[in-house]
């Protein structure tokens, strides 16, 4: 009776993982060519300029607010800086994500996409995504002072899966046309 | 459409004549950003208006308004703690300080096209900066 009631919860378990998985796919797949072409413009004009990221990490606040002898603006000046660097991050990695999620969704229907393509992007996009995770353990460990070359790396990764993603997009036709192909592996 | 050799001579009109008399980049920052009508986000100023067109004078405000954003957002704190104390000398308002504090004016002074995380890197600066001010007023209050 228990061995029964073990299977039944690990199976119920494993529906609502499958469901789960199936809605979010079915919520992703709202994206088209123009709004994936969007999100690549955000990402690549408004959250990945490197500048900006440097001026938000630049040790020489850190180091001219730590002279002024107020820990207490010293405190404030860490927390702002965890909280920019963590809202880049999310909308960044949301970007991407979006992104990500347009590409499988219509891997099947581009038939000049080349195998190599998807490789670079897949890779491209893990390896962005174990970025995020380094530099957002690194931030809550170590403050966001001492985590420029973990952002700066970051920023390259997403730059390069954005690069990928625009080679995509370069061969992706409007939606209305595209969906309506064959698949390439029917 | 507008000219832009048009837009770029009307920058150049509001820098030489009004925004040259301004003590600072914040005085000058608060300025543009102060001409911006706040519901409908168009910039407005006779002279300009008057010399070119209302199109052309939104345009070259907005222009300018980016232009001294940019400068702030992009300075060092140390930069922009020198630029403050600059702006409440000329000002000479010793609630300036308190006041800005309090209500955080600078939220406003961001452009309407500017980029979320540089409007939050903007503020964020600001409220350092004068915590700074701050720290040190209550220094040199207590030496």
């Amino acid at each position: 009776m228990t061995q029964i009631l073990f299977s039944l919860t690990i199976g119920c378990l494993l529906l609502a993982l499958v469901l789960f998985w199936f809605w979010q796919g079915s919520a992703s797949h709202k994206l088209n060519v123009s709004e994936a072409r969007n999100a690549l413009t955000v990402l690549q004009i408004r959250l990945l300029p490197i500048n900006l990221m440097d001026r938000v990490l630049d040790y020489n606040d850190f180091l001219f607010v730590q002279k002024q002898r107020a820990p207490h603006v010293l405190e404030l000046l860490e927390t702002e800086r965890k909280t920019i660097v963590l809202y880049w991050l999310s909308h960044t990695r949301q970007q991407v994500k979006l992104l990500m999620s347009f590409h499988i969704k219509s891997a099947r229907y581009i038939a000049k996409l080349a195998p190599a393509q998807e490789f670079k992007l897949a890779l491209n996009y893990l390896t962005f995504l174990l970025a995020c995770d380094v530099l957002q353990g690194l931030i809550w460990i170590l403050g966001p002072f001492r985590v420029s070359k973990v952002a700066r790396y970051t920023v390259f990764v997403a730059a390069r899966f954005c690069a990928a993603s625009e080679q995509i997009l370069m061969i992706t036709k409007d939606p209305h046309t595209e969906m309506q192909q064959v698949p390439r592996n029917a | 459409m507008l000219a832009t050799r048009d837009v770029n001579g009307a920058v150049d009109y509001l820098k030489k004549r009004t925004l040259a008399s301004l003590r600072g980049d914040i005085a000058r920052l608060v300025y543009v950003a102060g001409t911006r009508d706040y519901n409908s986000g168009v910039y407005y100023h006779d002279g300009v208006a008057s010399c070119f067109t209302q199109a052309i004078a939104n345009r070259a405000l907005a222009q300018c308004h980016e232009e001294s954003f940019r400068s702030i957002v992009e300075a060092p704190i140390e930069t922009l703690v020198d630029k403050l104390e600059e702006y409440i000398r000329a000002n000479c308002s010793e609630s300036l300080l308190s006041t800005w504090l309090d209500i955080e004016p600078y939220r406003v002074l961001a452009p309407l096209a500017c980029d979320p995380l540089s409007t939050k890197l903007f503020c964020s600066n600001f409220k350092i900066a004068l915590s700074i001010l701050a720290s040190r007023a209550k220094n040199r209050r207590r030496d």
